[in-house]
């Protein structure tokens, strides 16, 4: 479903992407996983064109959306959760979620949008009208990830939904995950809890440095490199 | 020696000066909030909307109202242009160099200002002109004396200001744009195209600055550098609300007029730039963020 080829970027002079190349398959769960720093949110912003890239091609469904903008990429079918959540802040938990659905695709059926997002987070529904600045950080994420579902995407990317949330709320993430990719989602998961990331999905990348060091299964769970890096064992 | 009268009498002109200050402000305010630039060419959009409703009114005989709905209309289509080729080719910097961008839009639009100011002075002349009001003589209510002319402005522009702001909570076009102005990049994310939020953002700010030239136009006489004046005080009450509140642009636009209008009492009209700009002045530096400071949409 989405094709990363040889992409390189860089923040001025800074270059954080090192011919990154990533291939996603259609309704699975990919996992992004690597230290803080290695680019993992950079390559997210280049697959939703907040970031452009110098070189490289990225594709989804068959057609080549390098550096295109953003509206044309979400209207695609692409959601991005962002790690920072992007929230509207002066708007309430119904506003940002009717923002979610706003691109031409979804916008006819946000009602019904909605109340699916509420089924899945019924806490959203009880602040419905809360201004989303005074939510709490779980309730944000939460209210994040709603939002990213109203569009109705094809491509759901999430970035650390776990990163700052109690366990009991990340658990609840979590198997709103599996439950969206059951209805035909596909997943990319950027995320710090390697072991977890590795056991929900698919198949998995390390990132670090701006380069791809490992791919594989969740035999990549059993690899020395990760065992000693990532898992503290 | 202070008299009720005439300082209730000052307040309410102080309230009808302020909408017209509230109107240029708000649009100041909303292309800094949404767009991230100071719009320098604010005082030149009043200037031609008021130059329109003159020659409409005069030259095409249009009656006023009607006249001053075209010259915001007209002042709209203007305002899109802008943005569409002077503006948007500026863009890419917004990323890449900060100060160039900044430097590059105050450069192009007080440049489409000054532009705007030699092409009055061309075409239309220097000699001062003058539109005759819609009403003319004045109401009394008790012991108040008003001018007909003025407030009918004064609720057109109450008008304005409510359309506006039913404009940005109701409409997908207006809920886009507080998106832009409270998180710019969620709102990309969401699918939200700059492309056209921002000509349409620019569009509505011409119109209003266009709409406080045409109100004013047959109260004060017009002449091609009139819009200086009113960019400069709607610099100020943005300064003083907020930059990018709107709540802000509107409260310190009536405040600024009110205080304006009522000093009068009291000192020479010369003063009160003085004392508007003095206000600045302490607001930036007791709370530099403005009396409602921080984008709010």
């Amino acid at each position: 479903m989405l094709e990363v080829e040889s992409i390189n970027a860089s923040y001025g002079k800074m270059q954080i992407l090192r011919d990154v190349s990533f291939h996603v398959e259609h309704n699975s769960i990919t996992a992004l996983i690597g230290p803080n720093g290695a680019g993992k949110t950079t390559t997210l912003r280049t697959i939703t064109g907040l970031l452009k890239v110098k070189s490289g091609k990225i594709v989804f469904k068959g057609e080549n959306v390098t550096n295109k903008p953003p509206y044309e990429i979400v209207k695609k079918g692409v959601s991005l959760i962002p790690e920072d959540r992007k929230l509207f802040p002066y708007m309430s938990v119904q506003e940002n979620l009717m923002l979610g659905a706003f691109n031409t695709r979804a916008w006819p059926s946000r009602q019904r949008s909605l109340e699916w997002v509420y089924g899945l987070f019924p806490r959203l529904e009880e602040r419905k009208k809360q201004v989303a600045k005074t939510l709490s950080g779980g309730e944000q994420k939460m209210l994040a990830v709603g939002r990213g579902l109203m569009s109705e995407p094809e491509l759901l990317i999430l970035d650390e939904p776990s990163l700052g949330l109690a366990p009991k709320i990340v658990i609840e993430i979590f198997k709103v995950i599996t439950k969206i990719r059951d209805e035909g989602v596909t997943i990319v998961l950027v995320e710090q809890n390697v072991a977890r990331a590795l056991q929900m999905s698919d198949k998995g990348y390390v990132l670090e440095n701006g380069a791809i060091v490992l791919k594989g299964g969740k035999e990549l769970l059993d690899t020395p490199h990760i065992k000693e890096a990532y898992l503290r064992v | 020696m202070f008299s009720l009268n005439l300082f209730l009498e000052q307040l309410i002109n102080g309230l009808i000066t302020g909408s017209m200050y509230a109107l240029m402000a708000v649009g100041l305010s909303l292309i800094w909030g949404i767009m991230d630039l100071f719009n320098f060419s604010h005082g030149a959009l009043y200037m031609l909307g008021a130059y329109a409703v003159f020659y409409l009114a005069t030259a095409l005989g249009i009656n006023l109202i009607a006249s001053s709905f075209i010259s915001i209309s007209a002042l709209f289509f203007l305002g899109v242009l802008l943005e569409r080729f002077l503006i948007r080719p500026l863009r890419p910097l917004q990323g890449k160099d900060i100060w160039a961008w900044i430097a590059g839009t105050i450069v192009v639009t007080l440049g489409f200002g000054i532009l705007a100011e030699t092409f009055a002075l061309i075409v239309f002349g220097s000699e001062y002109k003058s539109l005759p009001p819609l009403l003319s003589g004045t109401v009394n209510f008790g012991f108040l004396t008003l001018s007909k002319q003025m407030l009918l402005s004064f609720f057109f522009a109450i008008f304005l200001i409510t359309v506006l702001g039913m404009f940005l909570k109701y409409t997908k076009i207006g809920i886009a744009m507080r998106a832009i102005a409270q998180e710019p990049e969620g709102a990309l994310l969401m699918g939200i195209n700059t492309d056209v939020v921002f000509p349409v953002t620019f569009g509505v700010c011409a119109g209003l600055a266009g709409a406080a030239g045409a109100l004013l136009a047959p109260i004060y006489n017009i002449y091609p550098s009139i819009g200086w004046v009113p960019f400069a005080t709607g610099f100020n009450v943005v300064v003083i609300g907020g930059l990018g509140s709107i709540k802000g642009s509107i409260i310190a636009g009536f405040l600024l007029g009110v205080i304006g209008s009522v000093s009068i009492i009291w000192v020479s009209s010369g003063w009160v730039p003085v004392i508007s700009f003095g206000l600045m002045i302490l607001v930036l530096i007791l709370r530099p963020s403005g009396l409602f400071g921080v984008s709010e949409g």
